[in-house]
């Protein structure tokens, strides 16, 4: 059952350089966890279960927000990190809603996101099926589901 | 190169197979005008705003103007230059610009962002003392100096792609000239079919984005590659 955690916080453990992102230690209760973010500021920290967490991360940037959602298995480190935004967009990470089995919020696109964590990891084709505005690196297995209802708006409004 | 199976064509067949290379050229050199341009035009972005920022911090910092102005201009010039950058953008930077809707906060929800940053939660900024006011909105005009770090590494990324492209691209066209009966001749078909891929993809992005509508970056890439295609193709055969 997904749960709001307030304990959750960042430290910076090595600087952004023009060519690297930055890496930040996600803290839990003040305790180092080992685990690295690439960006600084936890908009929203979120229990799946006993040993993996949804984080909600934006780069104080907020003239050209882009919206990370990582999830953290805390044995493991991060299983799979979905950016949502790009170049000259920007957002605002609001409305939150905290669900059994899901989270719910607003960020970009006039619409509203919903991030479920399948019970099982699953696969899917690179640039298709995730809703617009969203990318995740390739790879054989994924983590996150993200949904968008309505189909994100584009830039007039048209979906 | 090998050119023993070139000789094996007869007159037309070579001709065709001049005109594919030359539609191939035409989208490799449209493909690292986009990686050229739209990278060059984020560096510019990224040291405007910061410029802009540094400006009205060193202003605001000496007493020029309040720090409540320096925040209000910060605000309006990063999204008049954010503009300006999407408008100069290729076809295909302005669609991927343009694949959402933006939900920015207006400088009211910025400066309680801010404030909620610097003092917590619970603070209302109306309540802060002037300096602690003057604080957060030297914080709004910093941040309009910020860009996406990751955008700029990856477009780092893709101006170095855009060098390949451009290396490859000009090695083919020397090594075409190079070949050449009259060198001159082939010189000037080359800088046409650069000239015919760039405009022709320019041409076929916005054409494509006219039709698919705004945030279209697929069917814009797409118009493009058709684009710079078809102008390398036409004006191939022209030369023939």
């Amino acid at each position: 059952m997904f749960k709001l955690l307030d304990n959750v916080t960042l430290q910076l453990r090595e600087e952004p350089t023009p060519t690297s992102m930055g890496k930040y230690e996600v803290l839990i209760a003040g305790k180092g966890t080992g685990i690295m973010v690439p960006v600084q500021v936890i908009e929203a920290a979120v229990q799946v279960d006993d040993k993996r967490l949804l984080l909600f991360l934006t780069d104080d940037v907020p003239y050209e927000e882009a919206l990370k959602i990582a999830l953290l298995d805390l044995n493991e480190g991060v299983k799979e990190i979905l950016t949502l935004g790009g170049a000259y967009l920007t957002g605002s990470f609001m409305d939150l809603n905290i669900q059994p089995n899901a989270v719910e919020f607003s960020f970009i696109g006039d619409t509203t996101w919903r991030v479920e964590i399948p019970a099982m990891p699953f696969m899917k084709l690179p640039f298709i099926g995730d809703p617009r505005g969203v990318s995740r690196p390739p790879a054989l297995k994924h983590y996150i589901k993200i949904t968008a209802s309505p189909a994100p708006a584009r830039f007039d409004g048209s979906r | 190169m090998d050119t023993a199976l070139l000789a094996s064509l007869d007159g037309e067949g070579k001709k065709k197979l001049e005109r594919a290379i030359a539609t191939l050229q035409g989208d490799v050199n449209a493909a690292s005008g986009v990686l050229y341009v739209d990278p060059k035009l984020r560096l510019e972005y990224s040291r405007r705003i910061k410029a802009m920022s540094d400006d009205l911090y060193a202003k605001a910092s000496r007493g020029i103007i309040s720090w409540e102005k320096a925040a209000e201009e910060a605000n309006q010039t990063r999204n008049l230059l954010m503009e300006l950058i999407r408008y100069r953008s290729t076809p295909v930077g302005k669609a991927l610009a343009q694949k959402m809707k933006a939900q920015g906060k207006t400088l009211n929800e910025l400066i309680a962002y801010k404030t909620k940053a610097l003092y917590g939660d619970k603070v209302n900024f109306n309540n802060l003392s002037v300096s602690q006011k003057n604080a957060v909105y030297s914080a709004v005009v910093q941040s309009a100096g910020k860009s996406n770090h990751e955008v700029n590494i990856k477009m780092q990324r893709l101006s170095g792609a855009g060098r390949g492209l451009i290396f490859l691209s000009l090695a083919v066209a020397v090594y075409q000239i190079y070949e050449a009966e009259d060198r001159v001749l082939e010189t000037q078909r080359q800088l046409a079919i650069s000239s015919a891929g760039i405009a022709g993809a320019w041409g076929g992005g916005a054409l494509a984005g006219l039709m698919c509508g705004p945030g279209a970056p697929v069917c814009v890439v797409i118009g493009a590659f058709v684009g710079g295609a078809i102008a390398a193709w036409e004006i191939s055969g022209f030369w023939d």
